[in-house]
């Protein structure tokens, strides 16, 4: 078991990065491109599988050590605060985490005063911190999906999410109101794999963070 | 409206009579094995007050207590570990006993964690203390006896990790950097988090070569080989006498035979509440959490009036049975060799009695069935043996 190696990737728009960077840093990959509606995926000759899964379960699957290593958003991993351990800032996937809100109600004033108003987002626990600090009490309602509706619907003051291009946001006719911080992917690992396989994961590790090392962020 | 379903808190468990046979037999092992090496149970209150259960501990431990008053409006927390109450008890009624002192517990702790990711609230734990002890070979006696402990239990594939403390706390009394920068450092890689790390260190312009020793040590891993590579950690009196402690403990662990289970590994930092000097963790395939952990604690008896050396650990009873449990299939549960039953009480209790003392497992009929009956229920539950005590009237037989 000690040379086996399970990874798992996320679904959707960060996989075709994460593809390539593995197959980049010489981890055989093929199976995966062929394939699309297979989850679990192996190459015994190099006692290698691949666990194909939603972006937010990735640190459930690594931090139960049902995966060695997986490459997940740090907006997923500080969202969760699991015990894993963060590798590499692999600079793909990059986001915004973003208070917005609509234009008309923003028109650049302070956001304090929406001070008890109500926001709605796919992230509490980075919401609940984010309004904690700035010393503001919110009620903060949790969706799974289209946030940008509640503001629009009267759902929500405001929202907390993750924007990469901005386009929502226009098309909701929302602006951003603060930015709480900046997301990529990152390698993680599961704490006991780190040490148990530390041999097998630590020349991979290293690879990817030279390869990694002078991309830009995208 | 009837309790629909009579739960129980979240993160505490039941065990069933084949759990709970489990965790006896495996208790009984560990009990067995640290007797043989010359250790003395103690056992400590469930609950205590809270100052007593807090003493060095760190703040991840703290936010997690179950706290509650009592009458006079004194706060009582249920322990949440055994060291911090060993050491009490030690401090304050065993001072004049001669040392060192070799303690063990099996017990059960409390933590008011998230109850997620094979973390119980009520754990069950066993494990050991050494007090008096400053040097390497009772170090090396704590980790051969984890090592024998796993292996017992029936383990063959797993791992200790062995770290030292001080080589991380003498660079970090080097380091150009700010008392809350410190703080940060600690916090993150208490997290585990190297990338913060990283970037945390790019930006509070630490020269490169400091920053790139900081993080070279998680990545130092393996045999005695790791000690010539950390040679360059030995940035200060406190590193160098670390690490040189470190390769004198392993050295005492080849003299113990486990070598081959022990990996040497500077990222292994345990928190950084009452650890001191080597530092260990354990871990098995299958199981994503440390199944043990342990280390030197040299100054916790000290915060309680009596400055004495101590080493110990402790490993995870539940955590060690979901490894085996991975690792095999349930055994089946034992049944009664004999089932005794019959009109006349007085000779079933004397058979039963006859049986026992011959060293034989025997139920008696608690349902006053008659021949047949007494057959089908030991059938049913897979009893071989039926002794059927039919008085003065009848003939008594085995079927």
């Amino acid at each position: 078991m000690k040379d086996s190696l399970t990874i798992a990737l996320p679904k959707g728009k960060l996989f075709p990065d994460a593809l390539d960077l593995l197959a980049t840093a010489g981890l055989w990959t093929a199976g995966l491109r062929a394939d699309t509606r297979k989850l679990v995926i192996e190459y015994p000759p190099e006692r290698l599988k691949y666990i194909i899964c939603r972006p937010t379960d990735i640190p459930t699957y690594v931090e139960y050590g049902a995966a060695d290593l997986g490459i997940a958003g740090k907006d997923t991993i500080v969202e969760q605060d699991k015990d894993v351990v963060e590798l590499v800032d692999l600079r793909f996937g990059f986001c915004r985490f973003v208070v917005a809100l609509p234009e008309e109600a923003f028109q650049g004033r302070d956001l304090t005063q929406f001070n008890h108003g109500r926001v709605a987002t796919k992230f509490p626990r980075v919401a609940a911190a984010f309004f904690r600090e700035q010393g503001m009490q919110v009620e903060v309602i949790k969706l799974h999906g289209n946030i940008e509706l509640a503001p629009v619907v009267g759902l929500a003051d405001l929202i907390v999410d993750i924007v990469s291009t901005g386009r929502t946001l226009r098309e909701n006719r929302l602006v951003a109101g603060a930015e709480i911080f900046q997301a990529t992917a990152r390698l993680i690992a599961n704490r006991v794999a780190y040490r148990l396989k530390h041999q097998r994961l630590q020349p991979l590790v290293a690879c990817v963070r030279e390869l990694v090392k002078d991309q830009p962020v995208r | 409206m009837p309790e629909k379903t009579w739960e129980i808190p979240p993160g505490m468990r039941d065990f069933l009579p084949g759990d709970a046979r489990e965790k006896r037999a495996l208790e009984d092992k560990w009990v067995e094995l640290f007797t043989a090496w010359g250790y003395q149970e103690v056992l400590t209150p469930t609950v205590e007050y809270l100052p007593s259960l807090t003493v060095d501990s760190g703040d991840e431990i703290r936010d997690r207590l179950f706290q509650f008053f009592d009458h006079q409006g004194r706060i009582l927390a249920l322990r949440p570990e055994m060291t911090i109450p060993i050491a009490r008890l030690v401090a304050t009624r065993l001072t004049r006993w001669s040392l060192p002192l070799r303690l063990y517990y099996a017990a059960n702790v409390f933590r008011y964690a998230e109850p997620q990711a094979g973390r119980q609230r009520e754990i069950f734990q066993a494990g050991v203390e050494v007090i008096g002890a400053p040097g390497p070979v009772a170090d090396a006696e704590i980790v051969a006896l984890a090592v024998e402990a796993l292996r017992q239990a029936g383990l063959t594939d797993f791992q200790i990790s062995l770290g030292q403390i001080e080589v991380f706390n003498g660079l970090m009394e080097e380091l150009p950097l700010a008392g809350e920068h410190k703080a940060r450092v600690r916090q993150l890689v208490a997290k585990k988090d190297f990338v913060g790390l990283r970037e945390l260190l790019a930006a509070t312009g630490l020269p490169a070569a400091q920053a790139d020793l900081l993080l070279h040590l998680p990545t130092l891993h393996g045999g005695p080989e790791v000690l010539t590579q950390a040679a360059c950690l030995a940035v200060n009196q406190r590193a160098a006498a670390g690490l040189e402690n470190l390769s004198q403990v392993y050295a005492a662990l080849q003299a113990f035979g486990v070598e081959a289970f022990v990996a040497l590994d500077l990222g292994v930092l345990r928190g950084f509440d009452y650890y001191t000097g080597v530092v260990f963790e354990g871990y098995t395939f299958g199981v994503g959490f440390p199944i043990c952990g342990g280390g030197r604690y040299d100054r916790l008896l000290a915060r309680m009036g009596y400055d004495c050396p101590a080493t110990g650990f402790a490993i995870g009873l539940d955590r060690v049975l979901l490894a085996l449990s991975r690792l095999r299939q349930p055994v089946a549960a034992p049944v009664a060799d004999v089932l005794v039953g019959g009109v006349d009480l007085a000779q079933v209790i004397a058979i039963a009695r006859e049986l026992r003392a011959a060293g034989l497992v025997v139920e008696t009929d608690l349902l006053g069935r008659d021949r047949a009956g007494l057959v089908a229920g030991a059938t049913a539950r897979g009893i071989k043996t039926v002794r059927f005590a039919a008085g003065a009237a009848g003939e008594m037989g085995a079927e």
